[in-house]
């Protein structure tokens, strides 16, 4: 289990440059990247719309897999639409991620960690916030285990949580203290959601449920890459 | 009598921690001893600013973690009432 160092303080010039260097980076690998399984991902996503059209989507994710999600941002806007407001918080991995969400032309929901009091009042924003969020499940660790927070977030705004794996078979590994790839020119970039994830009535289960979506999405977006096949794997339902 | 401010607190942290009054009273940390995840900060401020009929200013505030440190946001933003 990965667990994250403390947070640093970083200069906010220092962040966004890394930010724009990633923004450029990943406009130039944008082209050569060849993307599978956007259609499931795209029916998914219009299927936790309609399943419950007054609730929220929160479409989240691995931190891993932000870098390679902007990547899919920048080639496809069927799921990542200008309705969806991305969580960054004020570590550098989330300012720089907030760098390119920027120039991506998204709108951003801050997350400061390094003030207490507010992260609280960012969280009531978040709360209070109607649209349809993209988050990091494991933001701060331990990576790849979906977060107690995240599950109360999930109850607490009644929303529909949408699994979503973006996975690339050619990276780069990027920093040390989350495990974040950069997808290196002419890969391919698998997108896979799982199942939406609601939380029931009486709050059972709900974290290992989230666990186990993002689970799904993952071997999914495995599957997609080995099998090179996404038109048949994009709708499969092996979430 | 209106009741005192400080009951008023813990009776909000009582009830959205899940937990007694004295728990409360107890507390050195609310997220290490009580759990208080920043999900339940904002639940406890949502349910102050109600109780309170006021926006509670954050700005000055660095920590949100023992009961002196909730009503020290408290106290500064209701100076005028009588504890």
């Amino acid at each position: 289990m990965a667990t994250p160092a403390p947070d640093r303080v970083v200069p906010g010039w220092m962040a966004g440059a890394i930010g724009r260097a990633l923004y450029r980076r990943l406009a130039a690998v944008a082209p050569t990247v060849r993307v599978l399984g956007a259609e499931g991902a795209r029916a998914r996503f219009a299927a936790a719309r309609d399943m419950a059209p007054n609730r929220r989507v929160f479409l989240y994710y691995w931190i891993e897999d932000a870098v390679p999600l902007m990547l899919y941002a920048l080639r496809d806007d069927g799921i990542v639409d200008g309705r969806l407001r991305f969580v960054c918080d004020d570590t550098l991995g989330g300012r720089v991620v907030a760098e390119a969400v920027a120039r991506l032309g998204h709108e951003q929901q801050p997350l400061r960690l390094t003030n207490q009091a507010l992260r609280v009042r960012d969280v009531q924003s978040l709360i209070l916030e109607g649209s349809a969020i993209g988050i990091a499940a494991d933001g701060r660790g331990p990576y790849r285990f979906v977060s107690a927070e995240m599950a109360r977030l999930v109850r607490r705004c009644e929303a529909v949580a949408l699994p979503l794996a973006v996975q690339a078979d050619r990276s780069f590994r990027l920093w040390a203290r989350a495990t974040v790839f950069l997808p290196r020119a002419n890969a391919r970039l698998a997108v896979a959601a799982g199942e939406p994830v609601a939380a029931s009535p009486d709050g059972r289960d709900l974290r290992s449920r989230l666990q186990e979506g993002l689970a799904g999405a993952g071997a999914l977006a495995r599957e997609q890459l080995a099998s090179g096949n996404p038109e048949r794997l994009a709708t499969a339902s092996g979430s | 009598m209106p009741p005192d401010r400080s009951d008023v607190v813990v009776r909000v942290l009582s009830v959205e921690l899940e937990v007694s009054a004295d728990e409360v009273r107890a507390a050195r940390s609310l997220r290490n001893d009580l759990g208080m995840d920043s999900i339940a900060a904002a639940n406890v401020l949502f349910h102050l600013e109600e109780e309170f009929g006021v926006e509670l200013d954050l700005e000055a505030a660095d920590r949100l973690d023992s009961l002196p440190e909730i009503l020290q946001v408290v106290d500064r933003f209701l100076p005028s009432v009588e504890a």
